[in-house]
């Protein structure tokens, strides 16, 4: 089976095609992607960036098919993120995958954007049954798969990490994303024999909340701290807590497999923390690959595989997008992959 | 010189690894008991580990004392120490809550009420989950004050209750989605008052269209 996944939730435009043999052997044969740029200071505005989803839309979806070494007419099917997103930029990829769909006669399956990072993930790493961190600008949840779908067991109560991350950025002058420059300040801040500045350590049972450290790092910052510092001081106490209610929410399932997805995956800081936190319990860390951390096109088409059965797929009419979208609302079809 | 009251009770019957803090089993002067450690995260750094584990176990022993006098079962403190990040407490025999399946309904009341009396007098658990409630033969007896802290707020009286309605969300099937819950919110009305219940409920619902994507419907 060969399946075109379009992603178009936020700032980046991407397709990539994917393979699984019969056997259940998962390969990429290509991911093509172009990213919105914000202006410095900026977030994304999202009917800038759609209009830039538009104008790349047919040569990213062109280089993922030659990539591919492969043609429209041998797709099986075509997937699409249709949720959650910034509306303008998800309707780019659904009259993208419709507009295939029809002319070429090929199947069509919206498919929710997180359950992506998820699947991408699990095949990546050859996962059965992980507790999974997705961490990025549009998530931060604590998920694992039951009977009947996925179940959130810890999440924010208001701001992403990914968001934390931007909104100090663009208060620094930076452009969104901006978490690796976050991570650049910080791994800068040199503090021998000092103490960081101290900031709100928020978390509520398994759920984590940011806002006030927002806040709080921002009149760090007034008050005369360095970038620096305050980067080092944000990057470790939000990162402690994330670490704290994941750890939490690894003794409360009894999971032995821990994946971490998303674009916020890719930070170096967390990813150590959180070797530390699954050693010191004997669980199996699994962090995607930092090229499949950003959304990308390849993880739509992997979610396409456990959706392709009947009950996933839509008449080209009914291919919707829907900018809310939780994964605990997602119904999973009846035979798995 | 006196001895440390720690060394003498050296008998340690059992060691469980929490998601916090060590668990051993120990005897105390011919008593079983738990030592509650709180252990350093290595993830963290050292500074930040300090502070929240000498700020959480001095709380933590502030707080089940205070619950006690609120009328809730939960375990006797016997000792605390927030140098060494250690509480000494009676040992709790019995089932965990999320693995005991008789007569939910009347239960679920009583955690209710149990919640509505920590409340009232500004005390928020914040990690009401089914493994931190113990049924001991007639007892129903709430345990880990770990993440506790004093609160009039109703924001935070809300979101301990939507943390415990999340994990009763895990553990049913779609189908009967949210008796266990209802009957929570029963005991909690019957000890605050439906006026304060309202307000409980109002605000839980809100932060559920806070929860991200969360749907209007």
């Amino acid at each position: 089976m060969i399946c075109l996944g379009i992603e178009s939730t936020a700032h980046t435009f991407g397709a990539g095609v994917c393979e699984l043999s019969p056997e259940g052997e998962f390969r990429i044969l290509s991911d093509a992607k172009d990213v919105y740029k914000a202006p410095e200071g900026s977030g994304i505005h999202p009917r800038e960036a759609s209009r830039h989803h538009v104008e790349v839309c047919a040569d990213v979806i062109r280089s993922a098919i030659d990539d591919a070494r492969t043609k429209i007419t041998d797709l099986d099917f075509i997937a699409y993120s249709a949720g959650p997103g910034l509306g303008p930029c998800l309707r780019v990829g659904a009259v993208a995958a419709r507009s295939l769909a029809s002319y070429f006669g090929k199947p069509i399956i919206p498919v929710n954007h997180a359950i992506g990072h998820i699947e991408l993930g699990k095949f990546l790493g050859k996962l059965d049954d992980p507790l999974v961190l997705l961490i990025s600008g549009g998530h931060t949840a604590i998920a694992a798969k039951s009977v009947d779908g996925w179940k959130i067991y810890g999440e924010t109560l208001d701001l992403t990490i990914g968001q934390l991350l931007d909104q100090l950025g663009r208060y620094f002058g930076l452009s969104s994303p901006a978490g690796a420059k976050i991570e650049n300040l910080a791994s800068e801040y040199q503090n021998a024999g000092e103490k960081m500045p101290i900031l709100p350590y928020t978390i509520k049972g398994n759920d984590v909340s940011y806002s006030g450290m927002l806040s709080a790092a921002k009149d760090l910052v007034a008050s005369g701290q360095s970038k620096e510092a305050v980067s080092f001081s944000v990057q470790e106490t939000a990162f402690s807590i994330l670490t704290e209610a994941t750890e939490r929410a690894l003794a409360f399932t009894d999971k032995i497999e821990l994946l971490v997805t998303g674009g916020v995956a890719a930070n170096q800081r967390l990813s150590k923390m959180l070797q530390t936190m699954c050693d010191s319990r004997g669980v199996r860390l699994i962090v995607i690959p930092r090229q499949f951390a950003g959304d990308c096109g390849t993880q739509i088409a992997a979610a396409g595989f456990v959706f392709h059965k009947s009950d996933g797929r839509r008449e080209v009419k009914e291919a919707f997008v829907k900018q809310s979208w939780r994964i605990d609302r997602v119904v999973l079809p009846k035979t798995g992959r | 010189m006196e001895m440390n009251p720690l060394e003498q009770a050296t008998t340690n019957f059992v060691t469980v690894h929490g998601a916090e803090a060590r668990l051993d089993l120990i005897d105390w002067y011919g008593q079983a008991a738990i030592r509650k450690s709180r252990i350093p995260k290595e993830y963290r750094i050292a500074q930040l580990d300090k502070l929240l584990r000498i700020r959480r176990t001095k709380e933590e022993a502030a707080i089940l004392h205070a619950s006690k006098i609120a009328g809730v079962d939960c375990p006797a403190v016997f000792f605390s120490d927030p140098k060494s990040s250690e509480i000494i407490m009676e040992f709790v025999r019995g089932v965990l809550l999320k693995n005991f399946h008789d007569s939910r309904d009347l239960i679920f009341q009583w955690v209710g009420r149990y919640a509505g009396l920590l409340h009232s007098k500004g005390i928020i658990h914040g990690d009401l989950t089914t493994k931190n409630i113990i049924i001991s033969d007639g007892r129903l007896v709430l345990i880990d004050f770990g993440l506790a802290f004093f609160s009039y707020r109703i924001v935070d009286r809300a979101a301990d209750l939507h943390l415990l309605k999340l994990v009763l969300k895990t553990e049913e099937s779609l189908k009967r989605e949210m008796s266990d819950f209802e009957s929570v919110m029963a005991g909690y009305t019957a000890v605050v008052g439906e006026e304060r219940a309202r307000a409980v409920k109002a605000q839980i619902a809100k932060i559920e269209l806070r929860g991200r994507y969360a749907q209007v419907d």
